[in-house]
């Protein structure tokens, strides 16, 4: 059985006699406050002033009902001697020692004051109240969210689903998708608001628009915007990046517009109002797109090569019959993460089709790919079609519930009209994804939604899936 | 200096001596004085963390020649500074201003590393030349080349830098690189004080061609010190340690070494601390400090920091100065500073240090870490008091000042085809 009682420390900077923590506190059923929370030195109490505040983003990761089962910290203990790791925290009759603890060191007071998500006066003045020092710091806030109503209701529906029972796939189908797909299409409905920003004047006729969602790591624009810079034929190219995340707005604002004047790459930038998932910030993305070529591009995928985009348009020219043509996406180790996707049935839970992977984690050089690979279905990281072919099929459909399929599901709307999907090999692109956390167990709330977005595809799509899986 | 003449150099450094004492400034600074002495037309601009006059991104420092840049990064992982206007409208504006033909940075740290990219793109014309002092490039680390384990480390590689900053991902480091190397791409030519650092950064990706040794210059002394330390055999014989006292260093293996000596020998050493910034280390490293100068107090003496014009009177009176680094280092000025006053050194067997002092040449190797073969090495100096003599002897006089900006001119004048005297 998993710990009830949890600690984790975030920070730790030590400023003449002062030493400063700052993390979390949590536990799964008790209430608690800051008094709950000691600080030992070989069994005995250490003297300590704690400043509190909330941790929503905790509370939701853990799934806490209750604002009272967690809370965050700053704490500060003054005229401190000895090493960091004789130190131990205690709480609801529990011990952490700092020796096991995992935490990094704090650059600056200030760094640790800006992971705090409200009450930023009164953390500031509680740190100043020690004397201790607040280094003029540029850094950023760092962005902790609150929840989302309609998600938490997802995923209460989806916790009362036992996937372990025969007949679960019919019942997630039938008592519970129409129910979250009705929370999704509401909540999709609500501020469907955007703006457009525009860094630049492009001049002429365009040879492509690249639309590229953020979410979250704003920073990617920064990377792909140097590396287009440096690319002579990118200046042919309109850049549209689709800002998904209302929360970021003023620092991606400050950013796009420090990133123009450092690089002077044109680019548009489109703001939304709301978050609207990866389908639903694509298809914003492209209505803003003005060549007769559309890439559709994740904003943590790199180009290996200048004129790259040069000579993926001149592939997707000599291809008659081409709907989508996906590229050869590469790791940072240089293997690879996508070369085409297969539909593959499940083999848990027969009637449903994931999206596999041939090849994944292969060293790239190992494998020896056509120019140009004949699919059935190709990754939304990367795909390159005709904007007047997107705008027809009506783009992603975004009733998948917080993103799964978007891309397979576009690639068979564009099977389905008659047009063939294609990979190329030539064209390759470092794709940066994240290390996979922990293995997804069959309980967890989001592989269930996995499965019920993979039973809204199957009976979407089922007789076109059977002719063109493998 | 006369090939310069009718050009104008921009020297970039991180910081100014006046303030901060670091290595890398003193360098910069070095050679800007050094080219003004010459009434070469040169600037000198440093970056500092002082607060300015209101709203100002500048001032001025001794002369309108020497202007500090109150400006600071916004991004430590990439070294990044585009968020305010710092980068791309004032220090725009006075590089405009000023226009230099060749801009010399001794650093990009704390400045923002898309300084190179403002210089190329307002400048097309004008030479850039990047001096580089440490690893910070290929290691997120402080720069050092050592793992977060402490090890040290031979090769970066997005996988294990994420081992070592887990809350980085193999993908940022990728990045990261990706980046700095887009940014190097701005610069015409870099400059390495040791072949030790060069060699990493070709490893690395910078082409053997773009990437030159010159060591950092030492002013000319008036007159040569010469040892004023008494020779008898029972006399104590003073080994100094210079610079910031930080867990990079090894100020620990240097006191630990007391533990391996012999009460007879530790009776005959004594170990002189000439550093400072302890202060400002983290309080678990200053008590452990703390606790083996208390352990060995009598035969430590802690001198506390120390001006660099002091420099040669300090290394008058010592014997031998040690650079006992747990971590690469480049090319410590200690090393060339004690050379230009004739005192041997004991140093560490790796990186710069290795290649700057030759083994029983001019010093001592002991190997890195090792509190007890530096005690080995520290014996074998007080049984054998004719090895210090013996070791003088190798000592050849390092690069001077002067003589350290003639082997620039190369590097400034490289693609106007006018090779230096």
């Amino acid at each position: 059985m998993a710990k009830d009682a949890l600690v984790n420390l975030d920070f730790v900077i030590s400023q003449g006699s002062y030493l400063v923590m700052s993390g979390w506190v949590a536990h799964k059923s008790l209430s608690i406050n800051q008094d709950s929370l000691l600080v030992t030195q070989a069994d005995n109490k250490v003297e300590t002033s704690i400043f509190s505040f909330q941790r929503d983003d905790v509370a939701q990761r853990l799934g806490l009902t209750n604002d009272e089962n967690c809370f965050g910290f700053i704490l500060v203990i003054d005229q401190f001697a000895g090493s960091i790791d004789s130190l131990s925290f205690e709480h609801s009759n529990t011990v952490f020692p700092l020796s096991k603890l995992r935490y990094r060191q704090a650059g600056n007071v200030a760094e640790i004051l800006s992971h705090v998500p409200d009450k930023n006066e009164e953390a500031r003045a509680f740190v100043q109240g020690h004397g201790l020092k607040l280094d003029k710091s540029n850094a950023g806030k760092a962005i902790i969210r609150h929840r989302d109503k309609d998600v938490e209701k997802i995923k209460q529906l989806l916790q009362s689903v036992d996937i372990a029972k025969t007949g679960a796939l019919e019942s997630l189908g039938i008592d519970v998708l129409p129910e979250i797909q009705r929370i999704w299409r509401a909540k999709q409905s609500k501020n469907t608001g955007s703006e457009l920003k525009t860094y630049g004047g492009l001049t002429g006729i365009t040879k492509a628009s690249v639309v590229i969602p953020l979410y979250g790591r704003y920073d990617f624009m920064q990377h792909q915007l140097a590396n287009f810079s440096a690319d002579p034929f990118m200046e042919q190219v309109e850049v549209i990046y689709v800002l998904d995340d209302p929360a970021l707005q003023r620092e991606v604002l400050i950013t796009a517009y420090g990133l123009f004047q450092t690089f002077k790459y044109p680019f548009k930038l489109v703001l939304s109002e709301r978050n609207r998932g990866f389908a639903g910030a694509n298809n914003l993305g492209v209505e803003f797109a003005t060549s007769e070529h559309l890439l559709l591009l994740n904003s943590d995928i790199l180009p290996c090569l200048n004129g790259w985009l040069d000579q993926y348009l001149v592939q997707f020219e000599s291809l008659t019959d081409v709907g989508i043509l996906g590229a050869t996406l590469i790791y940072e180790d240089n293997t690879i993460q996508h070369a085409g996707m297969e539909f593959r049935e499940d083999s848990h839970y027969p009637g449903i089709w994931m999206n596999h992977h041939p090849f994944k984690g292969v060293p790239v050089d190992l494998v020896s790919l056509d120019d140009v690979i004949a699919t059935s279905n190709t990754t939304g990281a990367c795909m390159l079609m005709k904007t007047t072919l997107y705008r027809e099929l009506e783009g992603f459909d975004p009733i998948y519930v917080l993103g799964d399929f978007e891309d397979s599901d576009l690639c068979l709307k564009v099977i389905n009209h008659g047009l063939k999907i294609y990979v190329s090999g030539t064209t390759r692109l470092y794709h940066l994804e994240r290390l996979s956390q922990d293995l997804v167990d069959s309980g967890d709330w989001k592989f269930k939604l996995t499965l019920a977005n993979g039973v809204y595809q199957a009976n979407k799509w089922r007789s076109l899936i059977q002719e063109v899986a493998v | 200096m006369k090939s310069l003449e009718g050009k104008r150099l921009l020297i970039i450094s991180h910081g100014h001596p006046d303030i901060n004492k670091g290595g890398a400034e003193m360098a910069a600074y070095n050679m800007f004085n050094e080219l003004r002495r010459y009434d070469v037309d040169a600037f000198f601009l440093a970056r500092t963390g002082q607060p300015p006059h209101g709203g100002a991104a500048f001032s001025q420092r001794n002369s309108s020649r020497e202007i500090l840049f109150h400006t600071t990064m916004d991004d430590g992982f990439l070294f990044s500074n585009i968020k305010t206007r710092h980068m791309w409208q004032e220090f725009r504006d006075l590089i405009l201003l000023i226009k230099p033909d060749i801009v010399h940075l001794h650093h990009y740290f704390l400045l923002g590393i898309e300084i190179l990219e403002e210089i190329k793109r307002s400048l097309p014309d004008a030479k850039i030349i990047l001096t580089l002092h440490e690893y910070l490039a290929i290691c997120h680390n402080n720069g050092l080349m050592v793992k977060t384990s402490g090890k040290l480390c031979y090769k970066a590689t997005a996988r294990d830098c994420h081992s070592c900053f887990p809350d980085k991902q193999p993908g940022d480091f990728f990045l990261r690189e990706q980046y700095i190397k887009r940014m190097f791409n701005n610069v015409d030519h870099f400059v390495s004080p040791s072949q030790f650092l060069q060699q990493r950064y070709i490893d690395w990706g910078i082409g053997p061609d773009r990437i030159s040794v010159i060591e950092n210059g030492q002013n000319i002394l008036e007159d040569v010190p010469i040892s004023s330390v008494t020779e008898t055999e029972s006399s104590s014989v003073r080994f100094a340690f210079f610079g910031q006292i930080n867990p990079y260093k090894g100020i620990d293996v240097l006191i630990g070494a007391l533990a391996g000596l012999s009460k007879k020998v530790k009776k005959q050493v004594l170990i002189e601390i000439h550093g400072a910034n302890l202060e400002h280390q983290t309080g678990s490293y200053q008590q452990k400090v703390k606790t083996l100068m208390t352990k060995y107090g009598a035969r430590v003496h802690f001198h506390g920091a120390y001006e660099p014009q002091e420099m040669p009177g300090i290394l008058r009176s010592v014997d031998w100065a040690v650079v006992p680094s747990v971590w690469w280092e480049n090319s410590p000025m200690v090393i060339q500073e004690a050379f230009n006053c004739g005192v041997p050194l004991i140093v560490s067997d790796i990186g710069g240090m290795a290649e700057k002092v030759k083994n029983n040449v001019n010093g001592l190797h002991f190997r890195h870490g090792s509190a007890f073969d530096l005690a080995d090495k520290i014996t074998l100096c007080v049984t054998d008091r004719n090895l210090k003599n013996k070791l003088v002897s190798g000592i050849e006089t390092p690069l001077n000042i002067t003589q350290c900006i003639e082997s620039h001119l190369p590097v400034y004048l490289l693609s106007d085809g006018v090779v230096a005297d």
